[in-house]
């Protein structure tokens, strides 16, 4: 037996085996039946933290997967780093920059500048209303990393209207995820649970002293306490951690 | 019992990583911290209380009616429990861990600041995976683990370990999404997440075709995360491609989350007969394929690798069995293993740095140049394929018995035979490296091993050795625990 | 005309998760395999966020006048299941993360091999 029937079996053997699991997933998806189950719950309690159900799911509840997600995009971001020679075993690898500059034609330049304005303008909204009205820290972040990619695309990656430089992008990204675990600690710290939301201080029996409660919790007609500063170090670490990968796959060498 | 200490084993290990990557390029700021966060990674699991830590301190409710869950009371929070299994087991990463980054800091001319932040992403990622009752928090965690670890691969900066991170990332998404849809499919069916609750909706529900299909996926994902059989080979890519020292740290990381990942699926399905065998039969497949393709390879980290996916398969045997003697010798085994192996990646760790390869045709003659390294690699070779006084000789025993316990003598056969032909081959690596008369070695002109030894390096291997021999003559305090844990464990089942 | 939405919903995640996979399985290009690695992780979405739909429901978003009227058991009631959304906002994350690390790997081997060929790539080592 040759290595191309061996290539010819795997085939075959793999094509059986999607087709038994094709079948599997499809009765099962098709023969579903969903019970409310823990969601009910977060719906009865959440409005009285703040009107956005999934942002208080995700900031408060389940606080700490959402934290586990940021560094998911921070271990990303530090591998696509890696990838390209920085923080290579052996010392660092310098690559050149061969998008570094682009001429814009006129209708690129007169459109492009005002409407990274108006993006990074709705990115702000969406984050710091997070908790209030459809979006977040993921959402807003996001929004802005596009306007910064729009920037690249049309002024290269040297001149651009953010002009930022790699080592600011990851003081950004640093700053926000610690602004994050922090918080985090904070709570640890007053009630002896990490990530308690200290601002709502949503159960007083903890002894969360006063002050505490008064700093951390925001100022607006919710009781969302720690959440909107959870969605700025969000949208910071998400902002950054997007704006870097598009710069270190943007300027990988074109040969 | 709420222990303030729990988080900080995950949440220090994070804080970390963020600063070594701000600190990189300033090479003293980052050997010295890096030394020093390992000193408090070792020193938090050791120091905390025994507990359950809920997270947002959500305590659990009464379970409204509305919510169709057919239980008394349901946990809101996410929570993480730590007992004497989970101290164990983070203590050994950390201590494996320790001397990575110290192999690192103490041995590489400029210390990588992103490279340190990887590993300290992947101990934070193992330890949460570990202390999680919480299904859906171990799958975010998982996915740190495969990226972070394909990153330790790739920062090697060679093509061949491009290759490896590639297809292991590829498999991984598919793991990945296997994972998560067996969580949706349990999620809409018992609208719970915590695993406690999960594995008490479950009990006595687990013949509709959704449980079983959720069965089949997360045991695909399993598979993925401890590279059993169908991919065994991408692990095993994966071993031989990274640095020796990494690997050590990679192959301990893998056998951790085997434990941590079955123990899981016990709770959860505990009662289902054909999960367990299907668990069975692939872990035997994974020690009969990993231990003979160990035989047939041409270069030394790769038969290391192989054999160390074929113990991966023996730690399976064990756990899949379900029975607390199955359990507690299964765990018991995966620490005894992921020292021996650790000892055995870092000899060959050293013979790569000496003699720039690893390959059989290149290398012999080794043991006049280097008879302290030879020393130290047969007391590795004894102590995995369980020779009597080291250490998995009494897990493998324990095995044994454990199978012809639970009514399967012929299990204990092919663990017996799997044992002899890891043995064999990694006998043959000892052989074509120390004994074997070679002029090739010679020709390269970089024959000087045991010079080449460093302090850390070489003391890193005698402690190794050492634990090895310690726990082979006192197994007692170790397996008497591990088997408390197996007996509470079958008992909440 | 009365169609399911959400069993056909459910069905539609299926086909994409096992497009997914074929595409994994047989297609030779590595950008291609890249994709199907991100349909499978796109259908596992839509499985979820069709189980966060509930027949009828509104979103779970709670009005200032609903609150201050104390009708919250009334929005409990009511809104769609809220969990699996902040589940999917999880894994898109982890799926573009995913994507970023495969394409800059991608980009590493084009370098090397000039070919994106996934038998060309793997020929020397594939056994």
């Amino acid at each position: 037996m040759n290595t191309k029937d061996i290539y010819e079996m795997r085939t075959v053997v793999a094509a059986v085996f999607l087709g038994i699991f094709s079948i599997f997933v499809l009765k099962a998806l098709t023969s579903f039946e969903i019970i409310p189950g823990v969601s009910y719950v977060y719906n009865l309690q959440g409005p009285s933290i703040a009107p956005n159900m999934i942002t208080v799911i995700l900031f408060d509840w389940r606080g700490y997967d959402t934290l586990g997600e940021a560094f998911i995009l921070i271990t990303a971001v530090f591998t696509t780093g890696i990838l390209f020679g920085r923080g290579v075993l052996g010392g660092d690898v310098k690559v050149r920059d061969t998008a570094a500059t682009r001429q814009p034609s006129v209708v690129q330049k007169v459109f492009a500048a005002p409407l990274v304005f108006i993006i990074v303008a709705f990115g702000i909204v969406i984050t710091l209303g997070g908790h209030i009205t459809p979006g977040g820290g993921f959402q807003g972040g996001s929004v802005i990393a596009t306007a910064f990619f729009l920037s690249v695309v049309v002024f290269g990656l040297r001149k651009n209207v953010f002009s930022l430089s790699h080592r600011s992008l990851e003081t950004f990204e640093g700053v926000g995820a610690l602004i994050y675990l922090c918080l985090g600690l904070a709570g640890l710290g007053l009630s002896g649970y990490y990530l308690y939301n200290v601002g709502a201080d949503f159960y007083p029996g903890l002894g969360v002293a006063q002050w505490a409660v008064n700093l951390l919790s925001y100022p607006d007609a919710t009781n969302a306490g720690i959440i909107p500063y959870l969605n700025i170090g969000i949208a910071l670490k998400v902002l950054s951690g997007f704006c870097t990968i598009i710069t270190v796959l943007m300027g990988a060498e074109k040969k | 019992m709420n222990s303030e200490l729990i988080p900080l084993m995950v949440v220090f290990p994070l804080i970390s990583a963020i600063l070594l990557n701000l600190m990189h390029g300033k090479d003293r700021a980052v050997r010295v911290y890096g030394t020093l966060a390992m000193v408090v990674v070792i020193a938090v699991p050791l120091l905390a209380v025994y507990g359950n830590h809920l997270f947002g301190a959500h305590p659990a409710i009464d379970t409204p009616a509305e919510t169709g869950i057919a239980l008394g009371r349901i946990n809101l929070a996410i929570e993480y429990s730590f007992g004497f299994l989970q101290r164990a087991l983070i203590f050994l990463l950390a201590a494996i861990a320790t001397f990575a980054v110290l192999s690192h800091t103490s041995n590489e001319k400029r210390a990588s600041g992103v490279y340190l932040s990887m590993v300290m992403l992947s101990i934070a990622a193992v330890s949460a995976v570990v202390m999680a009752n919480d299904i859906f928090n171990m799958f975010v965690f998982l996915e740190i683990l495969t990226i972070s670890q394909a990153a330790m691969v790739v920062a090697k900066g060679d093509i061949g370990g491009y290759k490896a991170a590639l297809k292991y990332l590829i498999f991984g998404g598919v793991a990945g999404g296997a994972i998560l849809l067996g969580i949706a499919l349990l999620l809409g069916t018992f609208g719970v997440l915590n695993i406690t609750d999960l594995g008490n909706a479950l009990s006595g529900n687990t013949k509709s075709p959704i449980v079983l299909t959720a069965v089949g996926l997360l045991v695909i994902g399993w598979l993925f995360e401890s590279g059993l059989f169908p991919f065994h080979t991408i692990k095993s890519h994966i071993y031989s491609s990274a640095k020796a020292d990494v690997a050590a740290l990679l192959q301990t990381e893998t056998k951790i989350v085997l434990v941590a990942i079955a123990i899981i699926l016990l709770r959860l399905f505990g009662g289902l007969s054909n999960m367990s065998a299907v668990m069975v039969g692939l872990s035997v497949i994974t020690l009969a394929f990993g231990s003979v393709m160990a035989l047939v390879q041409t270069d030394f980290r790769r038969l290391l690798a192989f054999a160390a996916v074929g113990q991966a398969g023996l730690v399976g045997i064990g756990l899949s069995l379900g029975t607390p003697d199955g359990i507690a010798a299964s765990i018991f085994h995966a620490v005894n293993d992921a020292l021996a192996m650790s000892l055995l990646f870092v000899t060959v760790f050293v013979i790569y740095e000496g003699a720039k390869t690893t390959e059989f045709s290149r290398l012999g003659g080794l043991l006049t140049k280097a008879p302290r390294l030879a020393f130290l690699q047969i007391i590795g070779i004894m102590a995995v394929s369980g020779v009597p006084p080291f250490n998995a000789y009494q897990s493998e025993y324990r095995l044994i018995g454990a199978a012809f316990q639970a009514g399967y003598p012929e299990l204990g056969v092919v663990i017996i035979l799997g044992t002899i032909v890891t043995f064999v081959a990694l006998m043959k690596g000892f052989f074509l490296t120390f004994l074997k008369e070679s002029t090739a070695v010679a020709a390269i002109g970089r024959p000087q091993l045991s010079n080449a030894l460093p302090l850390v390096t070489f003391a890193t291997m005698v402690i190794l050795a050492l634990v090895c021999l310690g726990i082979g003559l006192h197994p007692g305090p170790l397996y008497d625990r591990f088997a408390d844990v197996a007996i509470t464990l079958t008992m909440g089942v | 005309m009365n169609v399911d939405v959400q069993l056909w919903s459910f069905v539609v995640a299926g086909l994409l998760v096992i497009i997914g996979l074929y595409a994994i399985a047989f297609m030779d290009n590595l950008v291609k395999k890249i994709i199907g690695v991100m349909l499978v992780g796109d259908g596992v979405n839509l499985v979820l966020i069709t189980e966060g739909f509930k027949p009828g429901g509104i979103v779970p978003i709670i009005s200032e006048k609903l609150f201050s009227s104390g009708a919250v058991g009334d929005f409990a009631n009511d809104a769609a299941y809220s969990l699996p959304f902040a589940l999917v906002l999880t894994n898109i994350v982890i799926g573009a993360s995913t994507l970023a690390v495969l394409l800059g790997i991608s980009i590493k081997l084009y370098q090397h091999y000039r070919s994106l060929s996934v038998a060309h790539i793997f020929q020397e080592d594939d056994a």
